[in-house]
């Protein structure tokens, strides 16, 4: 008999940890702006992966007592975490009646300059800095189109920034039209990324492009915003809890698993080995 | 686990200061010219436990990575500048400012306050001053047989010595604007103050460069809304509920672990 089993458990026991983990982030952005539920997702890891291809032995007897301890490598599982899956589902819109308060209905991201390059965001909780910049809440600028017929490589990115003189009511138009009183500025630029699956949090409510898969964008020429509202965070209380409780009692089988492996392991020793008798 | 912990505890820490600017918005309510705030979160950073991209196998690579988050935090309180209903108070010297703008005052250490408080008072001297005694500048004084003080929309202000005579200007009434006013800080007793966020103040004439009108014998109520409030309470004391049984859990699983043994 063996005992290697309890490592199994053990693995489950990991993967279950870092689904509450994911679980309490989602829980805790709860009122987040635009915020985007976490999942993650689990694989049965076989070790049997890791060994090169083989000619397929062929049972000799059919149904053998051999045949059936050739686990090709399925003696040695483990649950692995394949991956963390943002979902981007859309967020309920909250009026807030801001000005300068702007949610993107439908799919898309507004482009924002940080020191890091520039990033997305969903998050259209916009302010205007001291010098009349349109800023994010950390106070990076958010970006405009292009400008049509425009070169790209001929516009710096300073010039995409919004620039209000300050002296007009400012006003953002429901196509991301930026007005500063009567004067149009320019376009809000909303970015649609095709395979959502190459973004990344960064925190902050900013998503970069993963380093190692090409992002399919398109630039959205209307794209489809509402101004005065915000896009509230996709967690549901409901799926999470319920999610939380399955993550809990998984966690809890295992530690059963673990705790019969130990019990197995002390006949073993202490009962079976014992030659005293 | 622990990193659970942790998290569901930015996740109750957020909700409490969310409590804190609906507390404030609320004790708020009557209070004149008072402009609401609201909590706003963003996420903190993730930990990156697998790239994308690395190998899961010989042969195989992950297509996403794993990552899961630290938890929330309360990036800013946005001040609201939206206006506030008007109240008529047939009060003189009550103004309400009609559009965008603050008075200015200056307070007994001398620094430049602004208010949209515009319930102002006349000192012994005659002085035009606010409920704490701070001057309206530019200083304005009445005099002490003057029958009436009229103030014009454009923010002249007149009196009239006697019955039958012309009024008499005394002086003019400059309100000031700011670039981005959501940088102004609150001092309390319904004062702001200027910081690099908020830009300079420039000053203008009332109703010129998107400032409102003056309106005399109207106050501006506060902006706050009972319902808006009483909902974003709700919201925020059943996300800390939701938190806290985040945290409950996490510790009944780390008990499980425990008593494994």
């Amino acid at each position: 008999m063996s005992t290697k089993g309890i490592f199994t458990a053990l693995s489950g026991a990991m993967a279950q940890t870092l689904k509450m983990d994911t679980i309490a982030n989602n829980i805790a952005n709860v009122n987040t702006t635009a915020f985007k539920k976490d999942q993650q997702t689990f694989s049965e890891y076989l070790s049997a992966v890791e060994k090169e291809q083989q000619v397929i032995q062929v049972p000799r007897v059919p149904a053998s007592i051999e045949s059936f301890y050739d686990m090709n490598g399925g003696d040695k599982a483990f649950v692995d975490s394949a991956g963390t899956y943002t979902n981007f589902e859309q967020g309920s819109l909250k009026s807030t009646g801001g000005k300068l308060d702007v949610a993107i209905d439908g799919a898309g991201f507004f482009e924002i300059a940080t020191p890091q390059g520039i990033k997305l965001t969903r998050a259209g909780n916009f302010t205007i800095d001291n010098s009349g910049q349109l800023v994010s809440k950390d106070g990076h600028a958010v970006m405009m189109q292009l400008p049509e017929g425009e070169n790209p490589a001929e516009i710096s990115p300073e010039q995409r920034t919004v620039r209000f003189s300050g002296q007009n009511q400012v006003y953002i138009s429901d196509g991301g039209e930026v007005f500063d009183g009567e004067n149009k500025i320019g376009q809000l630029s909303v970015i649609q990324v095709k395979n959502t699956e190459a973004l990344q949090k960064t925190g902050n409510n900013l998503y970069d492009f993963k380093a190692n898969m090409a992002p399919e964008i398109t630039q959205l020429k209307n794209p489809s915003l509402k101004q005065g509202y915000l896009e509230t965070s996709n967690v549901n209380i409901i799926n999470e809890m319920t999610d939380m409780i399955m993550s809990q009692r998984v966690f809890e089988g295992t530690q059963k698993a673990i705790q019969a492996y130990d019990q197995m392991a002390d006949k073993l020793i202490n009962q079976v080995g014992n030659t005293k008798g | 686990m622990i990193k659970s912990l942790n998290t569901a505890a930015t996740g109750m820490i957020a909700q409490q200061s969310n409590m804190d600017v609906v507390a404030n918005n609320i004790a708020n309510v009557n209070t004149t010219g008072f402009k609401k705030g609201r909590a706003e979160f963003e996420d903190l950073i993730y930990h990156n436990l697998k790239d994308p991209g690395q190998a899961s196998g010989l042969q195989s690579v992950t297509p996403t990575g794993v990552q899961t988050g630290l938890g929330v935090r309360t990036a800013a309180v946005q001040k609201d500048f939206s206006m506030g209903q008007v109240i008529s108070t047939k009060n003189p010297l009550d103004l309400h400012i009609e559009g965008n703008g603050f008075f200015q005052v200056r307070t007994q250490d001398g620094e430049m306050a602004f208010t949209r408080d515009g319930s102002f008072k006349k000192d012994p001297s005659g002085k035009i001053v606010d409920k704490n005694g701070n001057a309206l500048i530019p200083e304005i004084t009445v005099p002490a047989e003057a029958m009436s003080v009229e103030i014009r929309p454009s923010g002249e202000v007149a009196c009239l010595m006697e019955a039958n005579a012309e009024p008499q200007i005394l002086g003019q009434i400059e309100i000031v604007n700011f670039i981005n006013p959501a940088g102004l800080k609150n001092t309390g007793k319904n004062l702001y103050v200027s910081t690099p966020a908020s830009g300079q103040p420039t000053t203008y004439r009332p109703g010129t460069s998107g400032t409102g009108y003056l309106a005399q014998g109207e106050l501006e109520t506060s902006n706050v809304n009972i319902v808006d409030e009483m909902v974003n309470m709700i919201t925020a004391q059943r996300a800390y509920e939701t938190n806290s049984k985040v945290v409950q859990t996490a510790d009944q699983m780390l008990q499980t672990a425990v008593n494994v043994r």
